[in-house]
């Protein structure tokens, strides 16, 4: 496993190197301009970004078929994508809160504007995951759109009908925070179980 | 070394159906077929990418699916794709390639690099296919397998290349206990290398012979449809009508007397075998 990993962290570094370098470059402009969120998008879709490519790559070069014929077996080809993400996502979310607090120096703030974009990244990934290893990087680019769009719409839609008050839900934060971490678990959880079950049914 | 028993794997409008065949140690059995008769699926189905539909492999005297990460190491493969990305080069291989196998020979790696001009901080999509090919070869024999499986490793190769790989081939055989399982459609490599050869058409094996025995068992005559109504189906390989009459490659104890037949080779049974017994 640690194997896939290294080869995803090699593959990604032309990608991971520009990657920095939008990233900097909104993080400076978040300086400039006072916004403390203004890179925390990109902070939040380039994990997910980089976790495509690497799908893409091994799509192209039919690595799983090499992979599967060495020392690893397909829990770790599964295992590996999971890892990778989560680290990427890790990297965002801690860059994220540095970029937050250079502007508006609060802490708490910083993390939990920082960890909520996380907790979007872990629910494209638990989403983006299961759904590449099913059709492939290139079939599920549309997908990937419609889970972008859907739930922010979806959000939009029931926050302007007036059907849920948001502003009196965010007031119970520490409950909030806890149902949102158990949920997120749970949804990282299945997600994993389910990309292990898609790929051990697949020829490769 | 190798044991496959009634393999099957089935698709939509095509069946692997029920392959068995036998790879003792110190032995390299080649497998051909034409495109598309199921050598590529049957090696998938060996090493586990495809999930076969029925039928046992056993490496190492074991099923296959019960072998341990440790055990695996023990098998090198070359498929017919370069499975590294085009933004590696050789030196994130040899990285990545440390991490994956216990038994990994960096200097062994480093050396056949240098040997083969395969420049280390070159990225792969620059190489040529014959310089990516021996890379994947490299990657196969560094972490010192003892069961090394090819799928079309020497195509894209210059026949000085093929030669020089033909050789380690043999080399790592000498060791008692090695084995090879060779795929190719460059029939003249397996002819100088292999013990056994198995031919493979439309998913079904049409024989598994020795090569001497493929020497002299077999032969061609041509004949008229007289003639070929008294041979026995059961004796023959494959029958090919042309303008001038029929040719039949059979089993040279069979041949009608007094008939003049002619030696088949490797080749010319393969062409004969894929055609059928049917006119």
């Amino acid at each position: 496993m640690k194997a896939a990993i290294i080869k995803d962290f090699l593959s990604c570094r032309l990608y991971l190197r520009t990657y920095a370098i939008f990233a900097l470059v909104f993080m400076g402009l978040g300086f400039i301009s006072a916004n403390p969120f203004y890179a925390s998008g990109i902070f939040m879709i380039l994990p997910v970004m980089c976790l495509v490519s690497t799908f893409a790559l091994d799509e192209t070069s039919k690595w799983e078929r090499l992979a599967l014929c060495s020392s690893l077996n397909r829990k770790d080809l599964v295992s590996s994508k999971y890892i990778f993400g989560s680290i990427l996502i890790f990297i965002g979310i801690l860059l994220n809160f540095i970029s937050i607090l250079l502007v508006n120096k609060d802490f708490i703030d910083a993390l939990i504007t920082s960890s909520t974009f996380g907790f979007i990244s872990i629910f494209y990934l638990c989403f983006m995951a299961p759904l590449m290893f099913k059709f492939g990087a290139e079939k599920s680019r549309i997908y990937m759109m419609l889970i972008l769009v859907i739930p922010a719409g979806l959000i939009l839609g029931i926050s302007s009908l007036g059907f849920i008050d948001f502003n009196a839900i965010v007031t119970h934060v520490g409950l909030l925070t806890a149902i949102v971490v158990v949920l997120f678990i749970v949804l990282l959880i299945g997600s994993y179980f389910l990309s292990i079950k898609i790929v051990s049914k697949k020829d490769y | 070394m190798l044991v496959c028993e009634n393999v099957r794997k089935e698709f939509t409008g095509f069946t692997l159906d029920n392959i068995s065949i036998n790879i003792p140690e110190g032995s390299i059995m080649g497998l051909i077929g034409e495109n598309g008769a199921g050598k590529s699926t049957l090696i998938s189905c060996i090493l586990g990418s495809m999930i076969k539909t029925s039928g046992t492999v056993k490496i190492f005297n074991k099923n296959s699916e019960t072998l341990t990460r440790l055990e695996k190491e023990d098998i090198g493969v070359v498929l017919s794709d370069f499975a590294f990305n085009g933004l590696l080069n050789c030196k994130d291989i040899n990285t990545i390639m440390k991490a994956m196998y216990t038994k990994w020979d960096e200097t062994y790696y480093m050396n056949f690099c240098n040997e083969h001009n395969l420049t280390m901080n070159k990225k792969i999509k620059d190489f040529s296919k014959g310089m990516q090919m021996k890379l994947s070869i490299i990657v196969a024999l560094a972490h010192h397998p003892k069961l090394l499986i090819l799928d079309e490793a020497t195509s894209g190769l210059d026949p000085v290349a093929r030669d020089e790989l033909l050789d380690i081939f043999f080399d790592f055989v000498k060791e008692g206990d090695h084995s090879i399982l060779i795929s190719s459609h460059i029939l003249s490599d397996l002819e100088k290398i292999c013990d056994t050869i198995t031919f493979i058409s439309k998913g079904k094996v049409k024989f598994s012979e020795t090569k001497d025995d493929l020497e002299y068992k077999y032969c061609i005559i041509k004949c008229d449809e007289t003639v070929f109504s008294t041979i026995d189906k059961k004796d023959m390989i494959g029958v090919r009508k042309n303008p001038y009459g029929i040719e039949v490659c059979m089993l040279r104890k069979a041949c009608p007397e007094g008939m003049k037949s002619d030696n088949a080779s490797m080749e010319d049974i393969m062409v004969f075998a894929s055609k059928g017994v049917n006119l």
